[in-house]
């Protein structure tokens, strides 16, 4: 079987807040569903279509000062067409200051706080810091774009449930029918951590997978 | 007279909250001190004879205002001092109360404070420092900070307000980027004569053109396990550090640079590096202690960088290990930037977060046998498990942890630790 390929862009610039943890929660689930999976890193529009799913994280001003001209180098309507995604904080940020969502920045109070953000039917939980009104968590096509920084797929299983199946699907690949024993462990294991992490910074309770 | 009920309310206040937590709270009192007599504190800064000296930046302030307080002891002076528990405002107002008089009055030679990088800033707009010392800039609270850039901001605002002297780290160009803003005061620097052990260090990165290192005054020549080798104004001092770790001689040499600015021509190397040299250990930096009779290594980690140098240089095939993470991390995504491969297997993860800390152990392969919020039960857990085949029991706390561990076994002193 072909690897899923997870590419995470400028992986080592963002990553200020844990974010590239996403792509670890993001393998775990999809090696414990019997898939081979690689991580490389996508720093151009190429590297990107030829993954199954990018990683785009949160970086610090300097990191993304830093990145600026390559990020701009990028087709993102290419990018939001053709591969699923997920892009965190100052790259959202980004995004919409370069208006490739629809989503505007409406600068405020600074709000540093666990919140919950929905996702169509989906509610995730993850750590808010930010001052720029973006939501916590949008669609744009084939990306989430999400102001909830760090590890937001290990805190929520049915996010990464949501994210493995996208990147199966885009490498041409098929969920398995049956839940195996590995991943039937890995989910339990999950919607017991995660729960007790709902139950100290949400007011509801976990949306167990 | 007129901060005599302020103290005395203060000082009510402060006996009643050491009733119910033995050993805690100086929040509080400073916090009343500080409504009721807010003047009290700039008052108290500006009567030095030999001024006040701050401490500040992301890592390494605790420890290096411990050291500049004892060489300027062993120099005959009177110290006025915080701990490191009370670093921001209220906690000065504490510090005041516990030393002054009925009447506020502190009877003290120099200042010398640790000053937390978050409210240093603030601070120096009622007070004004004769001299002050910059550790670095770490990406560390993050959900308090937000980013890097406006640490640095904020010190450098610190460094703007010094009369006399600031002293810097040459190795981190975020310090060398505050030194190049118009300062009032004389510069100084220290540093390590082996720049490619710079990045263990974990300074932010500023992602900017390499602005030239300076010539550092004071500088880590070598470092052997706890065997440093210093040279401070053309002189060698060398000593063995009560801690490991090249941030400690890190942060020697930056005691040893402040010193010898405050002090003058009243510096006398020698008399300091013995002191550096007698220093006892800080608690829970890789030091022994004996608890129920048993051997224990307590490791302190309080953001991204001190977690991964600290798993980084744990002996290989520890038995035996406790990770505690507690209400102090608020946002505990940074666990996720640190890789925890050099970890042995953990026995027991507790702490207020002990979901997040499962959760980033588990998808980094580690089993802990029991996860509980209950530290008091974890450690009687892992108290009783068999003892280790090779080495001695670690606990990896966080500072939170680190307290309410300290409060159940009974120390108050935070020097019980074996050199």
């Amino acid at each position: 079987m072909k690897p899923i390929i997870l590419g995470t862009a400028f992986g080592s610039r963002l990553n200020l807040n844990g974010d590239q943890g996403n792509l670890l929660a993001l393998k775990r689930y999809l090696v414990a569903a019997g898939f081979e999976v690689e991580i490389r890193s996508a720093n151009t529009t190429q590297a990107m279509l030829e993954s199954d799913f990018v990683l785009v994280g949160h970086g610090s001003k300097a990191a993304m000062a830093s990145i600026e001209t390559h990020l701009e180098a990028i087709d993102w309507t290419a990018v939001k067409q053709q591969v699923p995604g997920l892009v965190v904080g100052s790259s959202f940020e980004w995004l919409a200051e370069h208006s490739q969502v629809t989503e505007m920045i409406a600068r405020g109070d600074r709000v540093s706080q666990f919140e919950v953000g929905s996702l169509g039917t989906i509610r995730a939980l993850g750590y808010r810091n930010t001052d720029s009104g973006l939501p916590n968590l949008v669609a744009s096509e084939n990306l989430i774009c999400t102001m909830l920084h760090g590890p937001v797929f290990a805190k929520n299983p049915k996010l990464v449930d949501l994210a493995a199946r996208a990147a199966v699907r885009s490498a041409r690949l098929e969920w398995p029918a049956s839940r195996s024993h590995e991943l039937g462990s890995w989910i339990e294991t999950l919607n017991r951590v995660c729960g007790q992490i709902w139950q100290l910074e949400a007011a509801e309770e976990l949306p167990a997978l | 007279m007129r901060y005599l009920p302020a103290i005395l309310v203060g000082r009510v206040t402060r006996t009643a909250v050491r009733m119910v937590r033995p050993g805690g709270g100086s929040a509080l009192p400073g916090l009343v001190v500080s409504k009721l007599a807010p003047g009290i504190l700039a008052k108290t800064f500006a009567k030095f004879d030999r001024g006040l000296v701050i401490i500040t930046g992301s890592a390494g302030k605790s420890t290096t205002t411990k050291m500049v307080v004892a060489i300027a002891r062993a120099h005959g002076l009177s110290v006025f001092t915080n701990p490191s528990t009370a670093n921001i405002k209220q906690g000065f107002y504490s510090s005041i109360l516990e030393r002054s008089n009925l009447f506020g009055r502190v009877r003290a030679d120099v200042a010398i404070l640790e000053m937390d990088e978050g409210h240093a800033a603030e601070l120096v707009t009622e007070v004004i420092p004769n001299q002050v010392t910059i550790m670095n800039v770490v990406e560390d609270q993050l959900d308090r900070f937000v980013d890097p850039a406006l640490v640095r901001d904020k010190l450098a605002a610190v460094a703007a307000a010094a009369t006399d002297h600031v002293i810097l780290n040459a190795d981190d160009q975020n310090t060398v980027l505050i030194a190049q803003q118009n300062l009032n005061a004389k510069l100084h620097w220290f540093g390590i004569a082996d720049k490619s052990l710079v990045k263990t260090l974990g300074y932010a990165p500023t992602y900017l053109p390499e602005l030239p290192t300076p010539n550092t005054t004071t500088t880590v020549l070598e470092l052997d396990g706890k065997d440093l080798k210093l040279a401070c104004h053309g002189k060698r001092a060398d000593f063995e550090l009560p801690n490991r770790g090249m941030h400690f001689a890190v942060d020697a040499a930056a005691a040893l640079e402040s010193a010898k600015q405050f002090l003058g021509a009243d510096f006398d190397l020698e008399l300091a590096r013995r002191t550096l040299a007698e220093l006892p250990p800080v608690f829970a930096r890789g030091e022994v202690v004996q608890v129920r009779g048993v051997p224990v290594e307590f490791i302190l980690v309080q953001n991204p960088i001190s977690t991964q140098l600290n798993l980084d240089n744990l002996p290989k095939n520890l038995e035996r290990v406790m990770f505690a993470i507690g209400r102090d991390v608020h946002d505990p995504s940074w666990l996720w930037t640190v890789d925890p491969r050099n970890l042995s297997p953990v026995d027991v993860v507790t702490g207020f977060n002990v979901a997040e800390a499962e959760l980033w152990l588990r998808h980094h392969g580690f089993n802990p046998a029991l996860s509980t919020d209950d530290l008091e039960a974890a450690f009687d857990h892992w108290l009783a498990l068999p003892e280790p085949s090779q080495g001695i029991r670690t606990v990896i706390f966080s500072a939170d942890a680190m307290r309410r561990i300290r409060r159940m076994l009974g120390f108050t002193s935070p020097d019980e630790v074996q050199r």
